[in-house]
């Protein structure tokens, strides 16, 4: 969404009142887009000033939001004391108590939110909206005043919120006419395009009064190849595009594969024609992102390579990153860990060395390379990166963030066979995952926690049965290929460990799912798990007497083993 | 007449206050206090409470189960709703025939059937009506709604239950558009029902529960909280098999005719129905004889539901609320068409004016041309101005204006309110069913078929596409016009030599688009209709065929088609797909047994569906401490019509027949017969709570005893079964084999009242309050 802010402001420049604010906004833009926080406050500091003087109501509307896009993107710990001192909202709304950041930035948003919808400044209010939702996301809105008992506190994010508030952004489409700033004006533009157009269009004209079938011209389409230049400014496509991006966001978080997909395609499909090089990058990102986790590396890296020729690498760093992720999830897969290492390394380049900044990108170094680690068995050191990951984030109140690292934690201790260190973390990861309403993550986390009471004895066999069957909708229904396998294989092994099931009496419960993970698996080409399956396979079959059966599954398994262990032509892994 | 008698335990009976002779039929409704069972003994065991007198004839009663509410049906297919006071809640007229009634589980929906085969729903509220469903063709006989027995949880499926996220992630769903203020035209039958549909999709969803619903054909349906259909079974086209002395033997029955009762278990594993037919062995079609048409008891196995019961209950409930949402599309799409083609009638109408006064001016041009040339300001030919000026007039371009802005504004509420959000839930739910789909072990026996929810997941995408372009296109459209008219606006007032600073500006280069592509076509209303087929450039093609790779929808054609072309599609494999659970339950849904009841001949088949008759299922007492598996006994309970078996004025009582069915060694059929005393005969007869008959007594007219009435209530505890072999095929009718027992009025069965007054049909029952009849 990087870029959005600005281009919300174009309208700005017809304004004449208020051209040394607005240059001033443009300023504190760019030096936001910069990655210069100070510098863009001072300017957004600057020209609040002037624009109070000026009494520019509408320039006020969007430094307001320009501001709390600056609190929003950069790492938040690093205005404290930037904000406080000039601006002293607490004073503002009559509380001596300094608020946190999230709330200065709650308050700053609502604001510019009453503002733009007073000045109907559609543009801005969408964009208040968009921004309304990514906070919902990520942030429990707590009441800033709370007097007495009845002041509620609900602890969990209110999902239904960013659903309103994207869908009340959409407005901006069908409402760009009110839009007080932005007057179509007179200047031929249109005619511009037109004409330009003008030869393509008459052009296929001729081909298409070839074709035999009667078609239908809708000349406002926007699939129409000649479809009239259309009155709607771009910046007002983006931002309703910029809607459906936010919703494939949202569901990423909260667990929702088909939705996922649906409004990226949304998005990719409608908004392609008006969309800035980096938001359709990020789209065609989330598509291949769903394509590795579903249908495998083959299919994201074929069209990772697409994707590359459309957005030629060098200025484009999201489809690099993404490159760097998929290459590193299938080098820990395929169990060539020195590979890894050296991704996990380059990763750590890509952040600048600033602290607060970046911090999205540094919390994902460190998350793989714990994991690294954890493939490597090097248990102890995991742990340690974890614990530090979760430290920074809990210092930068990421709380999404720190339910992941502490399922990773939860992880790290149970293959390190310490299921009961491993216990607290994983029931933490959940409590977090609820109130954040991370569903899927909340069903892995259940998973793990399956895992874990598995691993204290078959006695608890049960609890864990019982687990697993609570995380299948949501794993089965949204889970990636690892994820259902996972799944499956614990499903199995609670059969097998349970010493009231017996295998001869009910093979199926137990082969289906094997059979099932391993399909998967052989997708993923993920070693260290598939020779886990067909372990469990050959003791099957081992116990039903099919040595037929027991033989080839045992052979496969030690296909994996050497696979994971012997890697060879471990160059492949950068190669796609 | 209906007389109301004060609240306790709920025996009940009526008594017609006015003598059937006049022309209006008195009905009198009885609710009798039953003195608790300590006090029985001592004299009267029933108590009138109240009693009215009613001016219609009374065809069908049901009592609420949860409330003090009496549901009716007159005669002339008013429904009636009244309190135990006998205040009136509420009469509505559906103005079709009902054929039977009942009450959902929880109380809150009136079930109706009617003579054409719908099932209405209509809430217990206001009488509103919430849904209609045409699961028929024929009248629908019977309707019985049972609901999972909440005893039955165990610890096991409390854990596999599953949360409907849906209400966690979105804001309350949308309803159906309703007209505007400005043009109600005629509003269809959703506009009124919506709120109601609103808080019954809502509502409906606690607790799992089955409607069945058998019709005079002898089919009856299923369907999971009275909208989800789920099943269909066809009672001529089921076989039996009936295994006797080691031989097994399949029948068939034809000519079936339900009679008023089926039943389902409050475990929702057996069903059990009365039906007329006549019974032929399908292995040896000479064997049939006369006697072979008669009543006949079936069990039917519908372990599927109960075995199934999470799985269908959260299929059910998604796809219910998909169905609602569907509807909801559906309603919005045609409204804006709608309101859409009645601005452009006006505008085109208004607008047609200029061509015709230029061809009375002797001018070629066309239209399009004149406003040409009056934007680039060489001239304005007198056709134009003589249209500007007084045909259009400033007031006339107005109220274009003013139309076109209010159908642009409803456009634009209609699709942000209700289609996007809509479309946006729908594809939501269909995710998770799509998800629910992957769990092959649990829901692939159901007929969740992933392949085709993957389908319908695609074709829904494709419809939020459409959506989007929709909405854009007519953002765009409708600016143009708003543009364009303020445009002529501004021209008028500058021919009439009036002040133009009042209008807004505008642009010309978008007046020249409106002139080109807007003037003579219309393309919000080419996407709103389903038969066109989209031009599309080369570009797009190759941009979707690229998004292919991506993961995109593979079915790269689909922006050829309009908006509603696109809606009909989903619709469609969304029926495809909800076809299969459907059908893959329907076949699971086998014949247990049957027993021969009694012989009909032909003549009186008919009037055999009127035959009092009761099934009711009890709970083993013995099995009550066991919650997780309780067990439960049937009960069939009618009246064996005069003439049939030799007996006159009998009444019959069978349980266990459901058990002797499925399980060879446990408790065996057993029944007994009654036999009423000869100057009274059994006008209708029901079962109560805990095992007891009871019967409501008429005088027969020749008798002394004209004009009263019994009603009797007895303990089948008391009385003694005994058991009757099962050799069916050898002999039809084993009845006869059973004791017969004589009814005495002032015996100790159980408890009796009298009536001083003629008896009709019907009883009601009600297990929780009284009893009333009428």
């Amino acid at each position: 969404m990087q870029g959005l802010f600005s281009r919300s402001l174009s309208p700005h420049q017809d304004n004449i009142v208020g051209k040394y604010e607005s240059a001033l906004l443009c300023l504190g833009n760019l030096h936001c887009y910069f990655g210069h926080p100070k510098k863009a406050l001072e300017a957004f500091t600057e020209a609040v000033r002037v624009s109070q003087m000026n009494n520019d109501d509408s320039c006020l509307a969007y430094i307001l939001g320009a501001i709390s896009n600056l609190l929003s993107k950069i790492g938040i710990s690093s205005t404290v004391g930037l904000i406080g001192s000039r601006y002293s909202l607490g004073n503002n709304i009559g509380l001596g108590t300094p608020l946190s950041i999230q709330q200065q930035l709650l308050v700053l948003l609502k604001r510019s939110l009453k503002r733009a919808d007073m000045l109907k400044l559609t543009s801005l209010l969408s964009f208040d909206h968009i921004s309304l939702a990514k906070f919902d996301l990520k942030h429990v809105q707590r009441p800033l005043v709370s007097f007495g008992p009845n002041g509620s506190t609900k602890l969990r994010t209110c999902p239904a919120d960013v659903c309103k508030n994207l869908r009340l952004s959409s407005h901006v489409l069908s409402d760009f006419g009110t839009d007080g700033l932005s007057i179509a004006n007179d200047n031929g533009s249109f005619s511009t395009s037109w004409l330009r157009n003008l030869s393509d269009a008459s052009s296929s004209w001729h081909s298409s009064s070839t074709k035999p079938r009667k078609l239908i011209t809708n000349d406002f389409d926007n699939f129409h190849f000649h479809a009239q230049p259309s009155p709607i400014p771009t910046s007002v496509l983006q931002l309703a595009g910029s809607a459906y991006l936010m919703r494939a966001t949202a569901w990423e978080h909260y667990g929702s594969a088909p939705m996922v997909r649906m409004n990226t395609l949304v998005y990719a499909t409608c908004f392609a024609d008006a969309a800035s090089s980096s938001e359709l990058s990020l789209a065609y990102v989330k598509l291949i992102e769903q394509l590795a986790v579903f249908k495998g590396y083959s299919a994201a890296f074929c069209a990772l390579k697409l994707a590359e020729e459309k957005f030629p690498s060098s200025t484009n760093s999201q489809i690099h990153l993404l490159k760097m992720q998929l290459l590193h999830e299938r080098a820990l897969h395929r169990g060539h860990l020195r590979i890894a290492q050296q991704i996990c390394d380059e990763f750590g380049v890509l952040s600048s060395s600033v602290s607060g900044v970046d911090i999205e990108l540094k919390t994902e170094a460190s998350l793989r390379r714990a994991r690294t680690l954890l493939a490597a068995k090097q248990f102890s050191q995991a742990a340690a990166v974890a614990n530090s990951l979760f430290t920074t984030c809990y210092k930068y109140n990421m709380q999404v963030e720190n339910a992941s690292v502490l399922l990773l934690l939860a992880e790290i201790h149970r293959k390190s066979d310490n299921a009961v260190l491993g216990l607290p973390y994983a029931l933490a990861s959940q409590s977090f995952c609820k109130s954040f309403n991370l569903d899927l993550l909340e069903a892995s986390a259940t998973l793990t926690l399956a895992e874990l009471w598995l691993a204290l004895g078959s006695n608890h066999a049960k609890r864990a049965l019982s687990l697993v069957y609570q995380s299948l909708p949501m794993i089965l229904g949204h889970g990636g290929l690892e994820l259902r396998a996972r799944s499956q294989i614990v499903l199995a092994k609670c059969h097998l460990t349970d010493p009231e099931f017996s295998v001869s009496e009910d093979p199926c419960a137990v082969l289906d799912p094997l059979n099932q993970a391993a399909e998967d698996l052989q997708v993923l080409e993920y070693h260290e798990m598939a020779a886990e399956v067909y372990y469990l396979k050959a003791m099957t079959y081992n116990h039903l007497g099919k040595e037929y059966e027991r033989e080839e599954a045992a052979a496969r398994f030690k296909e994996h083993v050497t696979a994971l262990e012997n890697p060879r032509d471990e160059e492949d892994s950068l190669v796609y | 007449n209906l007389s109301l008698f004060p609240p306790v335990r709920p025996p009940k009976k009526t008594s017609p206050k006015k003598p059937p002779t006049k022309q209006q039929a008195a009905m009198a409704e009885e609710q009798m206090e039953e003195a608790s069972s300590s006090a029985a003994a001592s004299g009267t065991p029933f108590q009138l409470q109240f009693d009215k007198p009613i001016p219609f004839q009374i065809k069908l009663a049901e009592w609420n189960p949860e409330k003090d509410l009496l549901a009716m049906v007159t005669d002339d297919s008013k429904v009636l709703l009244h309190r135990f006071n006998w205040q009136r809640l509420w009469t509505i007229s559906p103005g079709k025939c009902i054929t039977s009634i009942c009450w959902s589980p929880d109380g809150k929906i009136v079930a109706l059937g009617t003579e054409d085969g719908f099932v209405l729903l209509h809430d217990v509220e206001n009488g509103k009506m919430l849904r209609s469903i045409k699961s028929h063709d024929v009248a629908i006989i019977c309707l019985n709604w049972a609901e999972d027995e909440p005893l039955s949880r165990t610890d096991k499926e409390d854990l596999l239950s599953y949360e409907d996220r849906t209400t966690r992630f979105f804001p309350p769903a949308p309803v159906m558009p309703r007209i505007g203020g400005l043009n109600s035209g005629d509003t269809g039958l959703a506009d009124e029902n919506e709120e109601a549909i609103q808080a019954f999709s809502s509502a409906s969803c606690q607790r799992f529960n089955i409607l069945c619903t058998g019709d005079k054909d002898g089919c009856i349906c299923f369907s999971i909280f009275g909208i989800f259909p789920i099943g269909k079974i066809n009672i001529n086209k089921v076989p039996i098999h009936v295994q006797s002395s080691g031989k097994r033997t399949s029948y068939r029955l034809q000519d079936v005719s339900i009679s008023k009762q089926v039943s389902l278990s409050r475990n929702l594993h057996q069903l059990v129905l009365l039906c007329s037919g006549k019974l032929i062995n399908t292995d040896n079609l000479s064997l049939s004889n006369d006697l072979s048409v008669g009543v006949h008891c079936l069990h039917l196995d519908t372990s599927i539901f109960s075995n199934r019961k999470n799985e269908l209950h959260q299929v059910s409930q998604q796809a219910s609320s998909i169905q609602d949402l569907v509807e909801v599309v559906r309603a919005s799409i045609s409204m804006m068409s709608k309101q859409w083609s009645n601005a452009m009638n006006l505008f085109h109408e208004k607008f047609s004016a200029l061509p015709s006064l230029l061809t009375a001016h002797g001018m070629e041009s066309s239209s399009e041309d004149e406003f040409m040339s009056l934007l680039f300001g060489t001239h304005t030919s007198p056709a134009l101005h003589q249209f500007l000026v007084s045909s259009l007039g400033e007031a006339g371009l107005k109220r274009i204006a003013k139309t076109i802005e209010s159908a642009g504004r409803e456009l634009r509420i209609v699709v942000s309110e209700h289609l996007q959000p809509a479309v946006e839930i729908i594809s939501f739910r269909l995710a998770e069913l799509r998800g629910l789909a992957r769990w092959r072990s649990r829901f692939q026996n159901i007929g969740l078929d992933e392949k085709l929810m993957d389908g319908v997941t695609e074709r829904v995408g494709m419809l939020v596409v459409q959506v989007e372009r929709f909405s854009r296109v007519a953002a765009t459209v409708l600016y143009l016009f708003q543009n364009f008219l303020s445009w002529v606006l501004k021209c008028v007032k500058i021919l009439l030599s009036e002040p133009t600073d009042q209008v807004p500006s505008t642009n010309s280069e978008l007046v020249v688009i409106f002139l080109k592509f807007l003037l003579d076509k219309d393309p919000i209303k080419q996407l709103l209709e389903t038969d066109q087929i989209f031009e599309w450039d080369i570009d797009t093609a190759k941009h979707v065929e690229h998004l292919v790779v991506f993961g995109g929808f593979t079915d790269t054609k689909f922006l050829e088609r309009s908006l509603a072309k696109q809606f009909s599609e989903l619709e469609e494999s969304l029926k495809e797909a909800f076809l299969m659970p459907f059908t893959t339950v329907s076949s699971q849904i086998h014949c247990q047994g049957l027993l021969p009841l009694y012989p009909v001949t032909s003549s009186d088949a008919l009037s055999s569906t009127s035959t009092p008759a009761s099934i009711a299922f009890y709970k083993d007492k013995d099995s009550q401490h066991n919650a997780s598996s309780y067990s439960s006994t049937d009960y069939i309970c009618f009246k064996i019509p005069d003439g049939s078996l030799n007996l006159r004025n009998f009444v019959a009582v069978i349980k266990d027949f459901c058990n002797s069915c499925s399980t060879s060694n446990t408790p065996s059929l057993s029944g007994f017969l009654l036999h009423i005393p000869v100057e009274y005969e059994c006008v209708d007869l029901s079962l109560y709570k805990d095992n007891q008959v009871v019967l409501l007594l008429s005088g027969k007219s020749s008798s002394e005893n004209a004009g009263r009435s019994w009603m009797v209530m007895l303990q089948t505890e008391n009385l003694s079964f005994s058991q009757f072999s099962r050799t069916f095929p050898a002999n039809y009718y084993n009845l006869q084999e059973l004791e017969a027992l004589e009814l005495q009025l002032d015996t100790d069965y159980g408890k009796v009242r009298s009536v001083p007054h003629p008896l009709s049909t019907p009883l009601a029952v009600s297990a929780s309050r009284g009893v009333a009849c009428i």
